[in-house]
């Protein structure tokens, strides 16, 4: 059965420049996410974990386009939308580096054959352009961009992880869910009020208290706010931020069980990003396994756990306290020294100064992602080569 | 009972008296602490864990006062002492560290001056003298390159460093009781492994007791011979930790215990605990936690249950901890 892919993101690279001096000159970069791919298929919950500051917010935000991606492409249902929010000028060259130009090659060399061998969304613009042109090309990439953007910032939606500051305190809760519904004309304005209302009942807020302030409500309730108002739009795919981080252990679940029969009921897509492996575990289909900027390893949740093959989601997984006094005296895998900087991560294997079996060459080359089973992938010289059993 | 407890928390009541009203943090409770054994405080957000150990240190702010109970550490309730009795006390029988160094270490002085005025406020030796100590203990805890550390200041260290630099400060004196207050929390969970562990072997080598405030009922399981639960300034169970774990008797503790995914083993559906976590201001009558209880009679909203032995050593808050007997935690 082919899973159909909802996102896809190809190489995404995104740098923060750092500046210093009386001219604000760029003296350096931190390299948050730095070449990271992976596909997310229609109605599944990706899993996103990783250490503090190995970029899985930066990924969840260059997704949305919060953040201007440095590089790389992002392809939402089978259309490339890098672009959307670029200049338009920008835009224009950007379809020509990465399509046009590429494309006229093909034809030259290999003609009608060259579709063979491509990939969607390459593959569909391709035929764009045999029958068109490059003008047809260009047409269907750019033209009502506004209207694309509109759409694009409807579909992907994010909660994020502070229930406090993410909800307007000076805005009634009512208002909060509304807001999207009106900008978006998902509801007459008559019937907002009623659509709104039944929102709320859906993430279990009694809607009579729709003209309550954030305030006057707990930090579970609010996270359920959050969710109402993401929602609200009816997107496609949901970026769940620590969205359960800052809530206490008994209210945690609540939000987890909540956010699952949500996705069942509204058929959503999750990107879950979170710290902890176990909440990553419990919620994720399928795990991304970040540090320093890189997907280290990615395969369904049940491969992840009975066959972990990178260094570092071994660590990880030893690392967690589990909540059995039984199992106290197992032995851990404990890593040496800190995690390295983003600004100058190490040469080769990014884990390889951590890393309990790293050889020379995890210090000179670097190991690329690659899929050593179906859908399971791992970047690391010597996969498997660290064992530790749960 | 041929032990005696080296620390006794009797009915102890902290109260802050604010504008909004009177938040009663900390409402009768009791613990005791053994010698070399490590106790383990859990609860929610709130619960007055943090209010606890403050309360033993005597380390309240203006609003906060002890209202009632004792403090008694070998023989003495701490609640009498005088304040510079207490400062002998304080750092030198019992230290404490925080979940975020930041705060406790003063950003202006390196981190050697800090350990060394520590060293030299409770021993009797020189400034040189302290310096080969300070070194000494920064290599304890695992600090790389101390000689060189020694000189930095907190913000030069990274979260986990700055970590070990406090309990180096906490057990410059030696002390017979170290208090640490979510040390872990703020930290990444490879790193946190690595100051476990190091908590653990010092703990040996000192031979401390050891109170662990935490809400990850993980750290828990991993550190503590004894736990507490704390619910709305209570304690709502007591016990030995492979009781707590496999036979809880409250059902806070059970709804808990239920609902925190694992990594372990995969779970069909995480049981949760219903509604909100309690306003300090405006306490639910009765049974603090029968608003949220799935076992809760009439009784339970008019009458608070007291703490009682259920079993050797195993204590419980509630009326109906029997049922809990026919449930097994999954
Ligand atoms: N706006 C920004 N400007 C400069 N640097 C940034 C910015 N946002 C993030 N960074 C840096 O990029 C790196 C990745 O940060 P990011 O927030 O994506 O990590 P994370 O995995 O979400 O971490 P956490 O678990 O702490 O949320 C970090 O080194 C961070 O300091
Ligand atoms: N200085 C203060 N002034 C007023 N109220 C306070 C003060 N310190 C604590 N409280 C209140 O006392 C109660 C118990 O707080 P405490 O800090 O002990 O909780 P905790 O169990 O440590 O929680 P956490 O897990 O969030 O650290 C809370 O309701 C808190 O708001
Ligand atoms: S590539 Fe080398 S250093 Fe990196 S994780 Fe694998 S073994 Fe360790
Ligand atoms: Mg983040
Ligand atoms: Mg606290």
């Amino acid at each position: 059965m082919e899973k159909k892919v909802v996102l896809k993101v190809e190489n995404l690279v995104k740098y923060f420049p750092i500046k210093a001096g009386v001219f604000r000159r760029t003296v350096g970069w931190v390299k948050a996410v730095d070449g990271v791919s992976f596909e997310v298929y229609e109605g599944e919950t990706l899993g996103l974990v990783g250490e503090s500051g190995c970029g899985k917010t930066t990924v969840g935000m260059t997704l949305l386009r919060l953040y201007e991606p440095t590089s790389g492409r992002i392809i939402v249902e089978g259309e490339d939308t890098t672009h959307y929010f670029m200049p338009y000028l920008k835009a224009r060259s950007y379809v020509k580096k990465t399509y046009i130009r590429r494309f006229e090659n093909l034809k030259k060399e290999k003609g009608e054959d060259a579709l063979k061998e491509l990939e969607e969304p390459d593959k569909k613009y391709y035929k764009i352009f045999l029958e068109g042109g490059k003008r047809a090309l260009y047409e269907h990439l750019l033209s009502n961009l506004p209207e694309k953007r509109r759409a694009f910032r409807r579909e992907l939606q994010i909660v994020f992880q502070d229930p406090y500051s993410s909800l307007d305190p000076r805005m009634r809760i009512k208002n909060i869910v509304a807001e999207g519904i009106a900008a978006h004309k998902l509801a007459d304005k008559e019937r907002i009020n009623d659509a709104v209302a039944s929102i709320l009942e859906d993430v279990g807020i009694i809607p009579g208290h729709m003209f309550r302030y954030p305030h006057e409500f707990s930090g579970g309730q609010r996270q359920r706010i959050g969710i109402a108002r993401a929602l609200a739009l009816q997107p496609k795919v949901v970026i769940a931020d620590e969205a359960v981080a800052a809530l206490d252990v008994s209210i945690r679940s609540q939000i987890i069980n909540l956010m699952e029969e949500l996705q069942e009921r509204h058929k959503l897509t999750y990107i879950f990003i979170s710290h902890d492996l176990s909440v990553i575990r419990h919620v994720s289909d399928r795990i991304a396994v970040m540090y320093l900027g890189k997907i280290v390893e990615l395969a369904p949740k049940k491969e992840l756990f009975e066959n972990p093959l990178h260094p570092y989601t071994v660590s990880l997984m030893s690392a967690i306290p589990i909540p059995d006094p039984e199992k106290r005296n197992k032995k851990r895998i404990i890593l040496k020294g800190d995690v390295p900087s983003p600004i100058n991560p190490p040469s080769g294997c990014r884990f390889h100064t951590r890393c309990p079996v790293a050889k020379d060459i995890c210090k000179e080359k670097e190991p690329p992602l690659v899929e050593v089973k179906p859908g399971h992938f791992v970047a690391c010289h010597f996969p498997g080569s660290l064992k530790w059993s749960m | 009972m041929e032990k005696q407890p080296i620390l006794r928390v009797e009915n102890l009541k902290t109260y802050f008296y604010t504008e909004d009203g009177v938040v009663k943090a900390v409402d009768g409770v009791t613990f005791d602490l053994y010698e070399g054994e490590t106790l383990g405080i859990v609860g929610e957000s709130g619960s007055g864990k943090s209010v606890t150990s403050l309360s033993i240190m005597r380390l309240l702010d203006e609003k906060g006062k002890i209202v009632d109970g004792k403090i008694i550490f070998k023989g003495k309730n701490l609640l009498e002492l005088s304040e510079a009795e207490m400062r002998k006390i304080r750092g030198n029988e019992i230290a404490m560290i925080f979940q975020e160094p930041m705060v406790a270490l003063n950003p202006v002085y390196t981190i050697g001056d800090q350990i060394m005025e520590a060293i030299m406020l409770h021993q009797n030796v020189g400034e040189s003298k302290a310096r080969e100590i300070a070194i000494d203990l920064l290599r304890k805890v695992g600090i790389p390159e101390p000689e060189k550390r020694v000189d930095q200041y907190p913000h030069q260290l990274s979260g986990g460093m700055r970590q070990r630099a406090m309990i180096a400060m906490a057990l410059s004196c030696r002390p017979s009781i170290l208090i640490a207050d979510e040390p872990t929390t703020a930290l990444d969970v490879t790193i946190q492994a690595q100051i476990l562990d190091l908590m653990k072997e010092l703990q040996k080598e000192y031979g401390m007791a050891l109170i662990m405030i935490t809400h990850d009922m993980g750290v828990i399981a991993e550190m503590a011979d004894r736990v507490v639960v704390m619910y709305a300034g209570r304690v709502v169970e007591y016990g030995e930790v492979h009781e707590i774990f496999k036979k809880p008797r409250h059902p806070y503790t059970y709804g808990l215990l239920s609902s925190i995914p694992r990594l372990d083993v995969e779970q069909e559906k995480l049981k949760s605990i219903p509604g909100t976590v309690p306003d300090p201001l405006s306490f639910p009558s009765g049974c603090k936690f029968h608003p949220r209880c799935e076992f809760a009679q009439e009784r339970c909203k008019n009458e608070e249950p007291e703490l009682v032995e259920v079993e050797p050593g195993h204590f419980s808050r509630c009326f109906f901890w029997e049922k809990l007997k026919e449930l097994e935690v999954k």
